[in-house]
């Protein structure tokens, strides 16, 4: 179990598979420029039950993954919560149970799920060529996406700091 | 002609679908599986130190990355020309069972108890692990939890990370184990053993004292006459990590057993138009199309198979499982699709009682670790059993031990004929002239695709969810005349 009144950032996502790894990235990039008491960063490949134990005991998770809707243009940042969930390439597994049935099962059996979840999805547009570079247009973005990013976390962040986010 | 199309709306829309055409008269006439293909790993491997796969295939996906690395490590270990010291084969071992232990707990309580234990026609919303703990205890839950952590904690204490583990070296392992690390892995596999028994009462007590259900596994649109492969021990009896490559006919002869260094000789690999992925045969018979039978050149690999393809069980209690199922399911090759969870239960079984084996084994806390490499490198071929089938590495380097070409042949590949195959024989059973297919009868399709946990995060890229399906039934103009959407 993590301590009840920490924050997460989680970036989800495989680092060799182009694109899909974007949220790795981000997290890894955003840790020593965001580091501060009470905010954990930390980063994974797996979803399903395996993100109960990850996530367990913090107040407010921020995770970070790729998406692929075709709707948006790549390196669009799209904001979701439990209220407007959407799976995003992570939060899915079709050999584990999906994030909402995760955080339904973990509250079952007695883990303490976060009060506050945001979730940040960054629109790919390569997700099956092994590479530990991003395409092209993902490329391009980057600094734009990290900026922004950032400037969201660091707002999530502060307002659970200021107590202000009590869902 | 009517088409039905079962969509699971992958990472890239339009891609990994299930395609149902239908006859005029409304029965099935075909039934296409598509998924998308992961590019370039081959290439992406090229150029680096054989040494270091071992820890770059662990990424190809987080389901099976154990497997990867075993595998890996063989290949490795090949190309070097070396075996590892018995401290550091068993020390392979024995990471591999606590792998097969936290991956077969998740398949059956996550993925096939919701469809028996809830029920293959209940409503999406209750047929999931939720609906499970309702029906047999929330304690259940909450130990499925801890015997899956427990086993991450061995896999984390020996290969240095769950999920990227660094354990293997050509020629052996990193690090040994203390004595106060074997008890403790030792004590765990006693509890994985009781698990394990626990597990197979409640396959007992849900699936096989119902006669709908002994049906469906025995009578139901859920069989196949295929042939089977699994690597065996010296005694032909099931082996995970080692030993060689042995198929079974349909009618449970030897087809052949060979090294995994042959392993070309008797598989070959077909390619069809409207798939990504690539359809294993038997190469001594040929490829003769998508049939069952003992002309058919379609085998398969996996749990069940590899229970057909060996003379039985290394463990006594996963033996008289062993015999147990046989006995039931009127004797070997046993070839009911469904009859793979069964099978899949008794190698947890095996795999608890292999653990406590190796912890109890004098060697485990041996202090030699590896071989030194005096060969010059060359190739090499690593093969391991996967949860989902059996996996093939193979490596080609140069005199400095520098890839310069990769194969790799993925569980789940080796199934690709014969999930197309049991999709299309359930949906033909299912799918009746008239009749409209309902949520249900998708989820019974589904079962038949589950049962194989198939793994495309390494064959190809995952499915993200739950299958989300679209289902468009057209009639004989291609017109949609019934749509069903579930997410």
């Amino acid at each position: 179990m993590n301590s009840s009144d920490e924050i997460l950032v989680l970036g989800l996502g495989n680092e060799i598979l182009s694109d899909d790894g974007v949220g790795v990235k981000i997290v890894n990039d955003l840790a020593p420029r965001l580091e501060m008491p009470g905010v954990d960063f930390n980063t994974s490949v797996l979803g399903g039950l395996e993100l109960l134990e990850i996530i367990s005991g913090y107040h407010t998770i921020i995770i970070v993954d790729a998406i692929m809707t075709g709707l948006f243009q790549p390196g669009e940042m799209l904001r979701y919560s439990l209220g407007n969930y959407r799976e995003t390439l992570h939060l899915s597994n079709p050999h584990d149970t999906n994030f909402k049935a995760t955080l339904d099962f973990g509250e079952k059996i007695g883990f303490q799920i976060p009060r506050v979840i945001r979730i940040l999805a960054i629109e790919i547009e390569e997700c099956l060529l092994f590479s530990n570079s991003f395409s092209k247009t993902l490329a391009t973005k980057y600094q734009d996406i990290l900026q922004t990013t950032q400037s969201y976390i660091k707002s999530i962040i502060a307002l659970r700091q200021n107590k202000l986010v009590m869902n | 002609m009517k088409r039905i199309t079962i969509d699971p709306i992958t990472r890239l829309e339009g891609h990994g679908k299930i395609e149902i055409f239908l006859k005029d008269d409304g029965d099935v006439d075909n039934v296409y599986f598509q998924v998308p293909e992961l590019r370039g790993f081959e290439k992406f491997c090229e150029g680096r130190p054989v040494e270091e796969l071992s820890q770059i295939v662990t990424k190809i996906c987080g389901v099976c990355p154990g497997c990867h690395h075993m595998a890996s490590g063989k290949a490795a270990d090949a190309v070097y020309g070396v075996e590892p010291p018995p401290t550091a084969r068993k020390l392979r071992e024995l990471f591999y069972m606590a792998h097969f232990i936290h991956s077969h707990i998740a398949h059956f309580y996550v993925l096939a108890a919701p469809d028996f234990v809830v029920g293959p026609t209940a409503s999406k919303a209750e047929r999931n692990i939720l609906g499970v703990i309702e029906k047999v205890g929330v304690d259940i839950g909450t130990e499925v939890m801890k015997q899956r952590r427990t086993a991450q904690e061995i896999q984390t204490l020996l290969g240095g990370h769950q999920t990227h583990c660094v354990m293997n070296i050509p020629g052996g392992v990193r690090k040994g184990l203390s004595e106060e690390e074997r008890a403790d892995i030792e004590k765990k596999a006693k509890g994985f053993i009781e698990f394990s028994k626990f597990t197979l009462q409640i396959f007992d007590n849900i699936v096989l004292a119902n006669k709908d259900y002994v049906d469906l596994i025995l009578h139901g649109p859920y069989s196949l006459i295929l042939h089977s492969m699994g690597l065996v021990d010296e005694n032909n009896k099931v082996n995970f990590y080692d030993g060689k490559v042995r198929i079974v006919d349909t009618k449970g002869n030897e087809h052949c057993k060979y090294a995994p260094e042959d392993y070309r000789e008797f598989v070959a690999e077909r390619v069809e138009p409207w798939s990504y992925l690539k359809f294993p045969y038997l190469k001594k018979i040929g490829w003769k199309g998508f049939l069952d039978g003992q002309d058919s050149g379609v085998y398969h690999a996996t749990p069940l198979s590899r229970l057909n393809a060996a003379d039985g069980m290394a463990t006594p209690l996963a033996q008289v499982e062993y015999e147990r199922m046989y006995e039931t399911l009127g004797g070997k090759p046993v070839h009911a699709t469904m009859a793979m969870h069964w099978a899949r239960l008794i190698e947890l079984l095996y795999s608890a009682e292999r653990c406590l084996e190796l912890a109890q084994d004098p060697d485990i806390t041996g202090k030699e670790l590896r071989v030194p490499l005096d060969n010059i490198p060359t190739e090499g071929v690593g093969i391991v059993e996967a949860q989902r089938g059996t996996l093939t590495h193979h490596y080609w380097t140069d005199k400095k031990g520098i890839v310069t070409k990769v194969n790799i042949i993925v569980g789940t590949t080796n199934n690709n004929a014969a999930i197309c195959m049991s999709l299309k024989k359930a949906a033909q059973g299912l799918i009746k002239k008239g009749e409209e297919v309902t949520e249900g009868i998708l989820n019974m399709i589904e079962m038949a695709f589950r049962a194989y946990d198939p793994c495309f995060s390494c064959a190809t890229h995952h499915l993200p969810g739950e299958m989300p399906l679209i289902v468009n039934l057209r009639d004989s103009k291609g017109e949609i005349i019934q749509t069903i959407k579930r997410k």
